[in-house]
């Protein structure tokens, strides 16, 4: 039996703002921001004002556990945190002790993991395939708050949202069959944002055909097509790289879901299930379609899952 | 500074005293197929957890896993667990720094936020579930 996405849930921010209103927040002045909104497809963003870091994760917890209520039936043996940034918290806060201090479903094992930055949450759908046994289960959560400059703006890239998400996993007959998950590492990059400009000029030379080149031999390994592939549901950074993708795939860009990003921004690993919760509401996928979900990590991950509806 | 002391300690001698445990029964662990490189880094990660907590902050704590490279640049998995010691290092991201200086495939398990002991506990578990092929080397390496 093969791993399956049994539930999940989103948790956005309260508000989204529009991209004019956010100089303070990036420290990009009005007329740069209008780039990224004619560029780059990014019109509003999610961003939290009400909630902390540990409320907005409080708050997915309480939703997962309520939409699964007391079915226990799989024995919890992970429960794993996704995040991008490292600080999660001040140095001698015990933040994610006390987060999951409170659960009524108790993991075997808890952690954190940022190894894989936005790429982390299919990365570990790859991972956990050789992890869980068949009566066990996954909690896979995901969110962040971009509380600096720093972490709301990827210059030349995207704008953060603030989203959180969470997904049970396991060896079951769910709605959402994981077919395969795979990555790859481009090495050179693990300077991230702090690199040099020469170095990003280099990287973006190189991105979409590397990118391209990955997810077919992707597809190729998992014997499906892209006609076959109903939809493709990439993070949410900006549209023209997905324009760029398309044409260098010779696919339509209308396979990939690409709403959300003038919606709520690039939520980092949060988009995927955003993505996907968002298209199921839309009726975009019917039972049996084929879809591919796409992530990638600074540093530099790609990950890519084919699943079945 | 006392409690500090007490803490690292209590950690450190958890650590000695199963990795001496763990090398003196080793017979049991290999037929479970867990190779004998994890506890050699695990020993010389143990000593750079001691320094780094002594320390309380060290500006480079890259140099410390330079060290290690020889080692680390033979395992299929690496398993590691750090805080936020990593924050200011000169690599924006360790563990990126370190896939490069890695095989290509190696795959990097990062256990953030725990305390050193949970962290032990849970690399032992997913080496065992991470040991895809039997010649598989498998390294534990703790920075908190």
């Amino acid at each position: 039996m093969a791993l399956g996405l049994d539930n999940f849930v989103i948790n956005l921010a309260t508000a989204a703002e529009p991209i004019e209103n956010l100089p303070t927040e990036t420290g990009l002045p009005t007329h740069e921001l209008s780039v990224y909104k004619r560029y780059f497809g990014l019109k509003t963003i999610l961003i939290e004002r009400q909630r902390n870091q540990s409320q907005l994760l409080q708050a997915t917890l309480e939703a997962i556990f309520n939409l699964i209520k007391h079915n226990y039936g799989l024995q919890l043996k992970y429960l794993i945190y996704i995040h991008t940034n490292e600080l999660i918290a001040l140095n001698g806060q015990k933040f994610f002790a006390n987060l999951i201090n409170n659960l009524i479903w108790h993991p075997q094992y808890a952690f954190t993991s940022t190894q894989y930055k936005c790429a982390g949450l299919l990365k570990w759908l790859e991972l956990l395939q050789h992890c869980l046994k068949l009566n066990e289960s996954a909690l896979l959560i995901t969110g962040e708050i971009a509380f600096s400059k720093t972490l709301r703006l990827i210059p030349g890239s995207t704008i953060i949202g603030d989203a959180s998400t969470a997904l049970i996993i396991g060896h079951s007959k769910a709605t959402h069959r994981l077919l395969n998950v795979y990555s790859k590492f481009i090495p050179g990059y693990a300077a991230g944002i702090y690199a040099s400009n020469n170095l990003k000029q280099q990287f973006d030379a190189i991105f979409i055909s590397q990118l391209a080149e990955f997810l077919q031999a992707s597809l190729d390994l998992t014997n499906l097509t892209w006609q076959q592939i109903k939809l493709i549901l990439p993070y949410n950074n900006n549209v023209l790289t997905w324009v760029k993708l398309a044409q260098a795939l010779t696919i339509s860009v209308e396979k990939f879901y690409l709403h959300n990003i003038a919606r709520y921004g690039h939520c980092y690993a949060s988009d995927t299930l955003i993505n996907l919760k968002t298209a199921l509401d839309e009726t975009l996928l019917q039972p049996g379609d084929y879809y591919l979900c796409i992530a990638c990590g600074l540093g530099f991950y790609m990950t890519c899952a084919i699943l079945q509806f | 500074m006392y409690c500090l002391r007490s803490r690292v300690l209590y950690d450190l001698c958890y650590i000695a005293i199963l990795m001496i445990i763990l090398n003196y029964l080793s017979l049991p662990l290999v037929n479970r197929n867990i190779s004998h490189d994890i506890f050699a880094i695990t020993y010389q990660a143990a000593l750079n957890y001691f320094w780094c907590e002594t320390e309380l902050f060290i500006a480079d704590p890259c140099l410390s896993v330079e060290k290690l490279l020889p080692s680390l640049s033979l395992l299929d998995v690496l398993i590691m667990s750090f805080s936020a010691i990593t924050y200011d290092a000169p690599y924006a991201h360790l563990g990126s720094y370190l896939q490069n200086k890695l095989q290509p495939n190696c795959k990097i398990i990062d256990l953030a936020n725990i305390e050193a002991a949970q962290a032990i506990k849970i690399a032992l578990h997913l080496s065992k579930k991470l040991r895809l092929n039997i010649n598989d080397k498998i390294g534990i390496l703790l920075l908190n």
